[in-house]
Order: C-alpha cells, then structure tokens, then sequence
C-alpha cells in the first residue's frame, strides 16, 4: 500500500470555502448559527492542531499515567460540553452527570478487555483513539437525552404533577420522560448501525483504509467500536439523565430551574 | 379539611396571590372563578405544595403541612390538569396506570368500577381497547378523570376540566361530580353552567379572594 497523501494547511483553508453554503442557509433562514459554526469550526481546528502536537508526544513517552491522565481530562471536558450544549449549568450539574460518564467509561473499558489484553489497551497507540470515539458518541446521545428530557419536563410540568398526585414516586413520575429521551438519543443511532456499510461508510474503517490497513483488519475493529458506541451511549444517556434528574428537584418535587443556564 | 391561611403568591414582580384565606369544609362543592392569569392555578398548586407560598400557609385539619408531608398531603387530592395528557398505550392501560406505581399496589384497577365511571362519563366502556393516542381531546379528559377516580381521594381539584368537553359530556362530568357528595371539589373554571347544579361560588380577581352568596 502507498503512503497517505499529506493534505496541507493552505489546501485546508481553501477547502473551508465549503462553509459558504451552510452559512448562506442559515443565513437565508434567520437562524443565528453563523457565528457558533465559525467559533466551532475554529475550536475544533486548534483543538484538533494542539491534539497532534500532544498526541505526538504521548505516542512517543506512551506511559500508562499520562493515557489515563488524557482520557479522564477527555471524560471532564464531554460532560462540560454536554451540559453546555443541553442548557445545563456546569456549575450545578457537574457532579451529578460526571459519575454517569465516568461509570459509562469505565465500563466500555472492561469491555474492551475482552478483546485486548490490557498492555495493548493501555498504550496511547489504542486507548486515546478508541476512548475518543465512544465519547464522542457519549457526547451526542446524552446531548439530545438531557435536552429532550428537561425540555418535556418543563413543557409537561401539569403531567408531572397530576403522575406525582396519583402516587408515583419522584422517578415514577419521570418515566415518561425518561422513555421518550432514550428513545431519542440511541434510536437514530440504531439506523445508523442497521445501515452501516451500505449507506454509510464508518470513520473509523475509513480512517484505517486511508492508513494503509487492509479492509478485513478494518472492518474487524469497526464491528467492535460500533458494539462499544451503542453501549456506551445508552448506558451513558441513561445514568446522565437518571443522575441528573437527582439533582433537578427541590424537597418539593418541583423542577429547580437554577440547574438550567437560560430561566424560561 | 384544607385551609390556606393569608396566602402570598409573588412572581416575577407580580403579585399572584394577595394574602388569600380559603378553608373549604368535607363535602362543600365550589367553583373558582375569575379572569385568566387570576391566580386561580396557582392557588390549586400551592395547596398541592407544588407551588410555595412566599408567606401564609397550607393547612389540613389545622395542622400545617411542610414538606415532609408532601406524599401524605397530596394522596388525599384527586388534581386534573385542563390538558389531557400524552399517553403511549391503550385507554385501558391508561386507566390501569396509577396502579402501576409502588405506592398503590396494594390497590388492583377494578374493571367493573371503571366500566361504570366510563358510561357514567358518557364513554362506551368498549374504548378500552383503543390507542389512547387516537382518542379525542375530550375523551382523553374524561379517561384523566375517571383515572383519578379511581383512587378514591376524598378531595377533588379540578383545573378547567371541562373546557376541551362538548355540550353533552359536559353536563355528565358536571353531573358526576355535583352527585359525588361523599368528596370535596374545588373546581375552577369560566363555565358557568356548574352553578346550576348547586355549586357555590368563589372568585379570584387581581390575587384577591372573594366568596360570593
């Protein structure tokens, strides 16, 4: 196989005219979105910029302390996303949602182990980008679960209350809820999986084959993170919304909407 | 018996409540009246605790109720909303859903108890089978209603009820509860039609309570 081709940054900058369209739809729709695409787009290039610079030196001393370090900071850094994106305040929410990505985390990683054994695993090589990816996902469902699930809450407050006065518990009462921000977290992704390979072909496979790994080598490690991803988001959106919810309610069982960024 | 003694509501600068006094004896049916954005939700939802009182206080048989009384204080009230609710299964599992919480498992849903409250609410007992999702605005309600039943809380507060009902069930929501001497029932509503079945009346104007003769 030949080497990847090296794109540069001046091709990079030149290919970024692509973000004309998306910015003249929304200009087009009234949406606002301009400046959050160019700050996201930004954040995501200097982030991406310093990964490589760090992800260089990691890979290089590859110390099991200093992975794990990275993986945590990782870990911190999605739930103050998640909250942020979700409407969330970082400051009272954070202790009670960082358990659920912990927890998810460190489940994934057993699972992991499965398949790994654990001097492979804990190499920079294997766990930063496989850690990368199940939170990346992580980030997406418990954004859509925690935002479906406040917003119904807020919008069906009279539901909540008349569940409350006909004798459920405090998460009796939530169920509903519960239910349908689950549903909306992980079952897009569920089509995702069910047309993986035909519809879409999957970043990680990508990324290998652009790599110079064969398809066969490719596809194996594919299946394994797809099965990691799912778990890790339902479990994930789960326990979030399920700890989050602990730290929603004042003694009265009412919705505390200082846990909110924006009051309604 | 409920009492709300000098109740203060305030919100967002507004006051919402002014100093209300209500105490409403076992079995007295009354409506609440009054314009929109009265205060007359507000008032049924501080006396379920679900809204607090900036001063003033709830009571039950003159005895203050706190915070550590909620579960207690809110099993006595039959409360329905003036939405129907969403709901993702038949209207008979909808009926049978209080049954599914902890608290009321040592209760069974009694299919003879609701097939009477449905044709007494002018349902055909027959919809049980139908998704809930597919049912009118108006038969959703009376299902809500005939759920809380059930349960046989000895005091009913009711928000608007009646207000997605067409002419004829109505009058036999209306009829049900004015027949139901054995519970208590704090009504709001703009209809007036609940008088003429022997409902007094209160009124709610500017956060002020009035009852009238």
């Amino acid at each position: 196989m030949s080497e990847t081709m090296v794109i540069s940054i001046p091709a990079l900058i030149i290919f970024s005219v692509m973000l004309v369209f998306p910015v003249a739809i929304f200009r087009h729709l009234q949406l606002r979105l301009t400046r959050d695409l160019i700050v996201s787009m930004l954040r995501m290039a200097v982030q991406l910029g310093l990964v490589a610079v760090y992800l260089e030196w990691v890979f290089r001393l590859d110390m099991l302390a200093l992975n794990v370090a990275w993986v945590l900071v990782m870990i911190v850094v999605a739930t103050g996303s998640i909250l942020r994106q979700s409407g969330l305040s970082w400051r009272r929410c954070l202790r009670a949602v960082l358990p659920a990505h912990l927890l998810t985390s460190f489940l994934t990683l057993a699972g992991f182990l499965l398949v790994f054994d654990p001097a492979t695993l804990g190499s920079a090589r294997y766990l930063v980008p496989l850690m990368g990816m199940v939170l990346g996902n992580i980030l997406r469902s418990n954004v859509v679960a925690l935002d479906r699930f406040f917003s119904d809450l807020r919008a069906n407050s009279d539901m909540h209350i008349q569940y409350l006065t006909l004798g459920a518990s405090e998460a009796e009462a939530v169920r509903p809820f519960l239910r349908s921000a689950l549903r909306a977290a992980v079952g897009p992704q569920l089509g995702t999986v069910a047309t993986m390979g035909i519809v879409s072909l999957p970043g990680m496979m990508t990324g290998q084959i652009l790599g110079g790994s064969s398809p066969a080598v490719a596809i194996g490690y594919q299946i394994m993170i797809m099965i990691a991803i799912f778990t890790a988001a339902t479990v994930s959106a789960f326990l979030a919304v399920h700890f989050a919810r602990k730290a929603a309610f004042d003694p009265f069982g009412r919705l505390d909407e200082s846990i909110f960024l924006r009051r309604s | 018996m409920l009492e709300l003694r000098d109740v203060t509501v305030r919100r967002g600068g507004r006051v919402i409540l002014d100093r209300v006094g209500l105490a409403v004896a076992p079995g007295e049916h009354l409506v609440l009246t009054g314009p929109s954005g009265g205060g007359k939700s507000t008032l049924l939802k501080v006396a379920l605790l679900f809204e607090p009182a900036d001063e003033g206080e709830v009571l039950w048989d003159g005895r203050r109720v706190t915070a550590a009384d909620q579960a207690v204080h809110r099993a006595r009230f039959l409360y329905i909303g003036q939405k129907p609710l969403p709901f993702d299964g038949s209207a008979g599992q909808y009926l049978d859903l209080p049954f599914t919480f902890a608290a009321n498992r040592a209760r069974r849903a009694d299919r003879a108890m609701q097939d009477r409250l449905m044709e007494a609410m002018g349902l055909d007992p027959a919809l049980r089978t139908s998704p809930y999702g597919r049912l009118s605005g108006g038969e959703q309600q009376r299902l809500t209603i005939i759920q809380g039943l059930q349960l046989e809380r000895s005091f009913c507060l009711l928000d608007e009820v009646t207000s997605s009902l067409d002419q004829e069930s109505l009058e036999a929501v209306v009829r049900y509860f004015a027949g139901d001497t054995a519970r208590t029932v704090l009504a709001v509503t703009h209809n007036r039609q609940w008088l003429e079945f022997g409902f007094s009346e209160i009124t709610l104007e500017a956060g002020k309570l009035r009852r009238l003769p």
